[in-house]
């Protein structure tokens, strides 16, 4: 039998803990959870903040974007093509550079019709985002904006699905439905399923790729001519700095070039200025999703901190039960290291099996929130259990062992230890002082007050954009967008078809009801300005464009003035309506029924009539920056778009839909199809997801927190018995005691509770601008929670006093 | 002093100080205890008996006096040296055997012996502990938990873990306190084996049938010697000086 030192004191401790299934079930549990739910957000962080970015040189590149002045606002954020290709062909700073923008488009030689999201991008794309590809190539760097460009590229997903994973896709074709005639591009490069396209462009499931030439938004449209106040939010130019070039340099360089064409954009639609925008394409990738990892790290670092005091309590009572062994260990010849590193030992034991199932719990933790995540949040692909989160979970371990090794050893008094053989070990420990518990039960209270409030204002901004009410029906609500290729008819003929496909869906079965117009419940806005006959540009207000039987359909309410007359849907007058805030917005400090009557400048620079004003519209998603505001257009019939309410329990299909109205006209293809109430929820997902997650902290912190100050109290009380049952031997009343210790225990969690108000408080007006998007203080919840928390405390508190207080007297005095 | 001699004390004494009082566990002790010696140490309840073999055993420290063991003066050892000293020379046999239930009974004999430095061989330890088995005749309940064995055996095995060391001397306190009779017997047969084969004992006992197999008696009351004796020469005065002068004269 081979026994070595460590050998020996490894078979004890292993031994001592199996003995204690209770303390290594209690501990582990504890720390595995709470270390789970760190590594996820570890791995969260790992990606935000240390792991580089898999593109060409991300130190070096940057997003360029325009801000647009107009004669007293700026526009950030909608750039112009015109902009962009000037800085593109004239600049003295970038070494390589490239444009992207994102569209959808339906591919005409594919089964079905799919519409599927596009990007185009320019040559170097594929190089500068490091793009694996499984087959074929991206578009050379040879490729011109003024040639059209008949290449593209697709995912291997895309591959899978169209085109039956066929050996020899490069050179087959793609075709875009365009007029009469469709685009047809030709396959060159199938991109690795391992890539992950750039979130910035909200485009994370894109499987298509063109090169920029072949956006005819832009470039090969003859009818078209791109204004300088044509813009897009998705439009960027991506680039990489010559070597030593600082963004201040950039923008010096950008405004110089843009001024040369200065008499192009000057008082073009009211534009006075053109400033270039240069952000790290680091910063643009995450947006302000870091600022959500570290609220979730500040979380998951509360919640271990609450969980290492629990854990400390445990340790308190073990030390008492690992006396004897100790204090035998110490008189065969035991030295302080050896002690030590017996106590050590168990600790690393304990640590290393919590870690173990912490790093196996988190690799499930991940994937799942990967699956709640992906589309919605930057980077959820690289989040991975990976060396450096193993290097973090080894450290960890290790820490941890040290800390509750040191707290083992505290309270063991070497001096003494070896007097304890011979004297029934009575004392062998010392015990936790009045004032450690003390502190002990005002930190946990502390800290689960802290992250108790800190979660109640993210679940009250969730749910306060879950309750706002939305200002639109969405149940049994479908959107269909149609239209007809190489469509000739005027725009009366178009509206007479129009309300003939409205009959054919009425007639149809499972529908009850058709309006014309496109639902804005979607994820994405459009947004225009409108200007007075003063000349003044308003900000930009979302907007739609709806038919007169909309409003009465989706239950949008209209507070003033009256709906679209029919004349105007023929595009024969010009009328708007306007929500309630954008009235108050154009017109400030007047009424909002005051704007009916009025005339703004609008769409393709003509003169419309505000003849109605309805409720706000309250987009989920974009709340915080149009506050409700939206501007609804006629529906003129440039497509056929229809607002479909559905029998109840009947679900429409785009297919069902689709062949209705082919029956009337063969040639109609669908552009969209939407379910509101899909749509809705997508919008209030991530809220929804914000409200479980927060919660869910919440009251595993509580729970954490009142297991804590009970076990502490416990232990303490316990140390105790014997003096209780000599105060209740000598007649001391069960209130009385209950009011002795009571006072003890409540006011450490009195003065937790208020240090960490005081610090909720300070904290949240400290960081009320950064965290403005994530936090609101709701008075009323936060009332609810702390009363919670304090009652859940306080409970914790005296259950351990009601429970000794039940035992009878000799019972304590003998110590049973 | 003899070359023979083992533990020597001067004029030890141990005082236990509380709020304005002092107790004194232990006045004026001198003694020497030699090579093979068997003391057998009694006395009533309080009257200092285990603080004596504490002192002895190096668990406590003196208030005052001189505490040689081989010629080493204790007080100057720091309490990493005191845990080598009493790992290298002691052995310790409790009442309650304390033995560690979750180690095997090879494990916990081997157990002061991981302590040992130099470190002792795997295979060092495995004959060490097996002879010390054998000679408590245990050998065959190697893998046996604790708890699995009778009183007697858990002394037995205790009494294997004190000898496994090879120690110059064994402190025994109360062996039999908790044995029955035929248990009790047995234990002190192999202790007084181990004697007739050189082992040094200082035993504490109350058990009168016991306390005579010792060679010599030494019996406290309120922390003095009062008596020291041995089994063919008892000594002359009963006063702690003549007591010394008649073992100096052995």
């Amino acid at each position: 039998m081979k026994l070595t030192k460590t050998r020996a004191q490894l078979s004890l401790a292993w031994a001592s803990l199996m003995n204690a299934p209770g303390f290594v079930t209690a501990v582990i549990a504890t720390l595995a959870l709470t270390l789970a739910t760190l590594f996820v957000v570890l791995s969260l962080v790992n990606s935000y903040f240390l792991k580089p970015l898999d593109v060409y040189d991300e130190s070096r590149m940057v997003v360029v974007e325009q801000s647009l002045t107009y004669d007293d606002y700026d526009a950030t954020g909608f750039q112009s093509y015109q902009s962009m290709v000037h800085w593109l062909k004239h600049n003295q700073s970038f070494e390589q550079s490239m444009m992207i923008n994102a569209g959808e488009q339906i591919f005409a030689n594919l089964d079905g019709e799919p519409k599927e999201p596009v990007l185009y991008v320019g040559g170097n794309y594929f190089d500068l985002l490091n793009t694996p590809f499984l087959m074929g190539q991206g578009f050379d760097l040879g490729e011109t904006l003024e040639t059209p460009d008949d290449r593209v590229v697709i995912s291997a997903n895309f591959w899978r699905k169209h085109y039956n994973s066929d050996p020899n896709i490069i050179g087959k074709t793609l075709s875009v439905m365009a007029g009469e005639t469709d685009y047809v591009h030709r396959i060159v490069g199938v991109v690795d399923d391992s890539f992950s396209p750039p979130y910035m462009f909200k485009a994370s499931d894109v499987e298509v790729w063109f090169p920029s030439s072949a956006d005819r938004r832009f470039f090969h449209n003859d009818d078209w001519q791109s204004p300088w106040t044509n813009t897009f939010k998705n439009l960027k130019l991506i680039a990489v700095l010559k070597p030593g070039v600082t963004i201040d340099q950039v923008k010096v360089d950008l405004k110089q070039q843009i001024d040369t064409v200065k008499s192009e954009w000057l008082n073009n639609g009211g534009i006075t200025d053109v400033k270039p925008e240069v952000t790290p394409y680091r910063d643009v990738e995450l947006g302000n999703n870091d600022d959500l990892s570290l609220m979730m790290l500040a979380g998951a670092v509360g919640l271990l901190i609450i969980a290492v005091l629990n854990v400390s309590t445990l340790f308190f009572s073990r030390a008492l039960a690992q006396h004897k062994t100790l204090a035998l260990q110490a008189v065969l010849g035991a030295k302080r290291s050896t002690l030590f590193k017996s106590i050590f030992l168990q600790s690393l034991i304990l640590m290393t099996l919590s870690v173990s199932i912490a790093l196996f719990l988190s690799v499930w933790g991940i994937r799942l929130f990967k699956v709640l995540a992906e589309g919605r949040l930057p980077l959820v692909n690289s989040l991975a259990v990976d060396s450096t989160l193993v290097i973090v979970a080894i450290i960890l371990c290790i820490a941890l062992a040290y800390i509750f090794s040191v707290i083992t050893a505290r309270l063991v008094n070497y001096k003494t230890l070896n007097t304890q053989m011979q004297n029934s070990g009575k004392g062998g420990v010392s015990q936790v002082s009045g004032r450690t518990v003390r502190i002990l039960i005002g930190s946990q209270m502390f800290v689960a007050a802290l992250l108790v409030s800190f979660s109640v204002m993210v679940v009250s901004k969730a749910m306060g954009t879950i309750n706002r009410p939305l200002g639109s029906d969405t149940e049994n609500l479908y959107f269909a967008n149609l239209f007809q290729p190489n469509n000739q008819m005027s725009l009366a003929e178009r509206y007479e078809h129009m309300l003939q496909y409205k009959q054919v869906l009425l007639d149809s079965q499972g529908i009850d009801d058709v309006a014309l117009g496109h639902s804005p419940v979607s994820q994405r806005q459009n947004a225009n300005t409108l200007t007075d006959v003063n000349g003044k540009s308003s900000v930009f207000f979302p907007s739609q464009w709806v038919g007169p039987d909309y409003f009465a359909l989706v239950n949008t309410k209209i507070l003033a003035g009256r709906t679209f007359t029919e004349q105007a849907i023929r595009g024969e007058t010009n009328e708007i309506l306007v929500s309630v805030s954008v009235a108050e917005n154009l017109l400030p400090g007047q009424d909002y029924r005051n704007i009916i009557g009025k005339s703004y400048q609008g769409l393709e620079e003509k003169m419309y009539e505000v003849v109605g004003v309805t409720e706000d519209f309250n987009h989920p998603k974009y709340y915080d920056e149009s506050f409700g505001r939206h501007i609804w257009w006629p529906a003129t019939p440039y497509s056929y778009m229809f607002t479909i309410k559905a029998t109840d329990g009947v679900k429409l299909t785009n297919k069902q839909i689709l062949n209705t109205l082919k029956e009337k006209n063969s040639d109609l293809t669908m552009w969209q199809f939407n379910d509101l109430q899909q749509e809705y929820d997508n919008l209030l997902y991530m809220s929804r997801l914000t409200v479980v997650l927060c919660s869910t902290l919440a009251l595993f912190t509580l729970l954490l927190a009142a297991i804590g100050i009970f076990g502490v109290l416990s232990y303490n009380l316990g140390l105790r018995r014997y003096e209780f049952g000599i105060r209740m031997a000598l007649g001391a009343k069960k209130a009385r005691l209950f009011k002795l210790m009571s006072v003890e225990a409540i006011i450490p969690v009195l003065i937790g509770f208020a240090v960490a108000l005081a610090a909720v408080m300070v904290g949240f007006y400290m960081l009320q601008g950064q965290l403005m998007s994530w936090l609101v203080l709701d008075v009323r919840l936060q009332l609810l929670a702390w009363s919670i928390t304090l009652c859940i405390a306080l409970f914790a508190c005296f259950r351990p006093l009601v429970l000794l207080l039940k035992a009878k007297p000799m019972a304590a005095l003998r110590n049973d | 002093m003899k070359t023979n001699t083992l533990i020597s004390l001067n004029k030890i004494a141990k005082v236990y100080r509380g709020q304005n009082v002092e107790t004194y566990a232990l006045k004026d002790i001198s003694l020497n205890i030699n090579q093979g010696d068997y003391i057998c140490i009694s006395g009533p309840s309080g009257c200092g008996k285990s603080t004596l073999l504490s002192l002895l055993g190096l668990l406590d420290s003196p208030t005052a006096g001189d505490y040689f063991i081989k010629e080493v003066d204790t007080k100057t050892l720091d309490m990493d040296q005191q845990a080598e000293l009493r790992n290298l020379h002691i052995g310790f046999i409790f009442q309650s055997f304390n033995l560690i239930d979750e180690l095997s009974v090879f494990d916990n004999v081997a157990l002061p012996l991981t302590y040992r430095e130099p470190a002792m061989s795997p295979s060092e330890i495995e004959l060490a502990v097996k002879q010390a088995l054998d000679e408590v005749e245990m050998g065959h309940r190697a893998q046996h938990k604790p708890n699995q064995l009778s009183g007697g055996q858990q002394q037995r095995i205790a009494i294997a873990r004190a000898l496994a060391g090879k120690p110059s001397i064994l402190l025994v306190d109360e062996p039999t306190g908790n044995l029955d009779s035929k248990n009790g017997d047995a234990v002190m047969d192999l202790l007084d084996e181990l004697n007739k084969k050189g082992t040094t004992i200082c035993m504490v006992t109350h058990d009168l049938r016991y306390a005579g197999r010792a060679k010599t008696q030494l019996k406290l009351l309120d922390g003095e010697i009062v008596s020291y004796s041995e089994a063919r020469q008892a000594p002359s005065s009963d006063t702690t000086e003549q007591v010394l002068e008649s073992a100096e004269v052995m």
